[in-house]
């Protein structure tokens, strides 16, 4: 059985990380009505950063302190050098390894970012489910690329790399590190809620609404669309750099096969959207807590017993093949569900904020000594 | 030695077929429904599992052999030839499954939806949903006692977990003349892209029902005027998508050499991807050139990626779908209607003669 505190930890990490690639595929999907089904292809690029880009860094940093840690040795003994950065280096540097912490979020959001961009060049000329197949195509050849190019994912990309440890000087490591990864999903809540409430928000969902009213009125389409691409692709790589810090989720490895995983980061997201309500942050956030707490992860974590309870050992069904059936039977009946009978979500779209004009007449009166 | 010995030619051309004869099944729901359509390959899987499943309880119950398909099937040491007709009820099966499951799709998510004012898009999630249930459906089934003695554990990629997968590559009837040796599944996957384009080209230009089929498609609101059911037609539109797709599916078991083992994400996963390459390259809203260009991203894929190893290094091969992905993406930015669409004669300089001919008629 499972410690009751650990299950937290992995229930709040599971809504952490869904969290920020949710509201991350909202900000192009829901908001501004670009169909991303590559949406797992900038997630992968978080796990790229972590996995390679800072693994090298500290082991270029690490190199005169421990004995025994080479940067050549990130790739060519990747399980030995980041053991040793983990039990040697990391523990005793905590300055170092909240450097890097910070390094690892502002290369994945800057990758993130370009990379967004240019995925973005399409689309300004696709429309539509064209627009999301070249996307999904896309994202497999960048998927297929990492996958069995070396220098970035190592000769041995269904292993995958280790991930460095930069939460060993805490003492206890992975709850800091869901703590880190609860944090930045707070973080990624607000900063989308006030895009949400501000014009670009409007913006976005006007471009979404009618793109030529919006351009009626002298809004460049092709910029917002732009914008909302890096945003999101921004925060989507975020994610994946969330993912391959947290032990519970990335399991202190990072591979091509789990990261650029399609079903995972892509369709997942988009099933959670769609629950939750299109363009509604916080229908996401409860749509995302919904699934993590009541369905999968009870399912992944107590499948054993669950296929007892409901006697499907007895049926010859293992543990195994029926957990990984329940969850793609969840996935695909919330997606038929919400759509055929909830599809604004569970949370709709909320009005756009706007300014609160009693509140500034009042505040002008006042300057004013003027009596309401 | 060149990079593409006959072996690879022979797995080129069944890879070719394979994903011809599916494309075609995304070109044909796409017609009709406006949806791409993501469960398309996972029908060729459950017809997989429903072939496979046939093909031993006949084996079993008529005694075909005595009990081997029970015990030598994991080893795929011993061939075991099994009568024609065996195979047959197999295929056809495969066949009308993949067609009602396709079916299934249309009348229970589809039009449900359609009716409710869906958009286009929420009917294309509405198809990957679908395609999640049936692989709950199918690892469920796969791993029922019975069933479960027909399968070889086999390591996935994801998460490194044994699954279990249906090989009976040991079936397949093989020729050989000692130094050349052509699997039958090869042989069968160019006739039924052949029997495809034949049939299709058949049924929609010289019965009624191809007619109707045309007519619900280019004018659904016309032909319902005229008294055809759209609704109907469009049913059987999809039977027929989803039964093509039950024929590639009835080819993956037995010959998982070439391509992957079968479980519930395998291979659908992995080819899912470049069947709608081959849709959109060849055209999306024409038969015809969805299986030639089905035919094209298998050629890409198998046959000219290998053929590129001598100057790009044998590392090339890994890479075979970032070639097909990229003919996507060319073909959307620049020609989105497809290879179909494009005007040979025109390209190839032919138009220019008839132009001409046309001048020195009036001159």
């Amino acid at each position: 059985m499972v410690n009751a505190v650990v299950l937290t930890e992995q229930i709040l990490s599971f809504i952490g990380v869904y969290t920020i690639v949710t509201l991350a595929l909202n900000i192009k999907a829901g908001h501004t009505g670009i169909p991303d089904f590559g949406h797992a292809m900038f997630f992968g690029i978080g796990g790229i950063v972590v996995g390679n880009f800072v693994a090298h860094l500290a082991a270029a940093l690490a190199s005169s302190v421990v004995p025994g840690v080479t940067v050549h040795g990130v790739l060519a003994k990747n399980t030995e050098t980041l053991n040793l950065l983990n039990t040697k280096y990391f523990p005793t540097h905590p300055g170092v390894a909240i450097g890097l912490l910070i390094f690892a979020i502002v290369v994945a959001l800057v990758l993130g970012g370009i990379v967004g961009w240019l995925a973005s060049l399409p689309a300004l000329r696709l429309r539509g489910e064209y627009l999301a197949i070249l996307l999904l195509a896309t994202a497999e050849a960048v998927r297929i690329f990492v996958t069995y190019t070396k220098q970035i994912m190592g000769s041995t990309p269904t292993v995958g790399l280790s991930t460095p440890d930069l939460f060993a000087w805490a003492g206890n490591s992975a709850a800091a590190a869901t703590a880190f990864t609860v944090i930045m999903a707070i973080i990624v809540y607000i900063v989308f809620q006030r895009i949400h409430n501000s014009p670009a928000g409007r913006l976005f969902r006007a471009v979404r609404d009618d793109e030529d009213a919006a351009k009626a009125l002298g809004r460049d389409v092709v910029v917002v669309r732009r914008d909302a691409m890096i945003i999101g692709s921004a925060v989507a790589a975020l994610g994946g750099v969330v993912y391959a810090l947290n032990p519970f989720l990335g399991g202190g490895a990072v591979a091509a096969v789990s990261i650029f995983n399609r079903v995972f980061w892509t369709f997942w997201p988009w099933a959670l959207m769609i629950l939750g309500g299109m363009a509604s942050n916080r229908g996401v956030v409860a749509a995302t807590a919904l699934v993590g707490i009541l369905l999968i992860w009870p399912i992944r974590v107590y499948k054993v017993q669950l296929a007892k309870a409901l006697g499907a050992s007895v049926l010859g069904l293992d543990p195994n093949s029926f957990g990984n059936a329940l969850e793609y039977l969840l996935l695909g009946l919330l997606i038929i569900l919400a759509l055929a009978l909830k599809p604004e979500g569970i949370i709709p779209e909320p009005p756009s904020k706007t300014l609160d004009f009693r509140k500034k007449a009042e505040k002008v009166l006042k300057e004013e000594k003027v009596e309401l | 030695m060149a990079a593409i010995d006959l072996e690879s030619t022979f797995q080129a051309l069944y890879y070719a077929s394979l994903l011809s004869i599916l494309s075609v099944g995304i070109t044909l729901s796409y017609m009709t429904t406006k949806v791409f359509n993501f469960a398309h390959v996972r029908f060729a899987m459950v017809a997989s599992y429903v072939a496979a499943t046939i093909i031993l309880v006949l084996a079993k119950s008529f005694n075909i052999h005595g009990d081997f398909a029970w015990h030598n099937m994991a080893g795929m040491q011993v061939r075991v030839p099994l009568p024609w007709w065996v195979y047959a009820v197999a295929l056809v099966s495969a066949f009308i499954v993949g067609g009602l499951v396709a079916v299934a799709q249309y009348y229970l998510v589809l039009r449900p939806l359609q009716k409710r004012g869906a958009g286009s898009m929420a009917l294309m999630i509405s198809t990957l949903g679908f395609d999640f249930i049936l692989v709950a459906v199918l690892f469920i089934y796969m791993t029922l006692p019975q069933i479960r003695r027909l399968t070889v554990k086999t390591i996935s990629l994801v998460g490194r977990v044994a699954f279990d997968s249906l090989r009976m590559d040991s079936l397949d009837i093989v020729i050989s003349n000692g130094s050349v040796t052509v699997r039958g599944a090869v042989i069968l996957a160019m006739v039924f892209a052949l029997a495809t384009i034949i049939g299709l080209y058949l049924l929609l230009t010289r019965t009624k029902l191809g007619v109707m089929m045309r007519s619900s498609i280019e004018n659904p609101n016309l032909a319902l005027v005229l008294g055809i059911n759209v609704d109907r037609v469009f049913a059987i539109t999809w039977f027929i998508a989803g039964a093509i797709a039950g024929l590639a599916g009835y080819l993956f078991i037995f010959a998982t050499v070439y391509l992957t083992p079968v479980s519930p994400t395998t291979p659908s996963d992995q080819i899912i991807v470049s069947v709608f390459a081959g849709s959109i390259v060849g055209g999306i809203n024409s038969v015809p050139g969805s299986i030639g260009g089905g035919f094209l991203i298998g050629l890409i894929e198998k046959f000219f990626v290998p053929l590129l190893s001598p100057i790009a290094g044998p590392g090339i091969v890994k890479y075979d779908k970032v070639f097909s992905m990229l003919a996507v993406a060319l073909t959307l930015l620049f020609i989105p209607e497809g290879l179909a669409s494009v005007n040979w004669r025109r390209v190839l300089g032919l138009g220019r003669v008839k132009v001409r001919k046309a001048e020195e008629v009036k001159a």
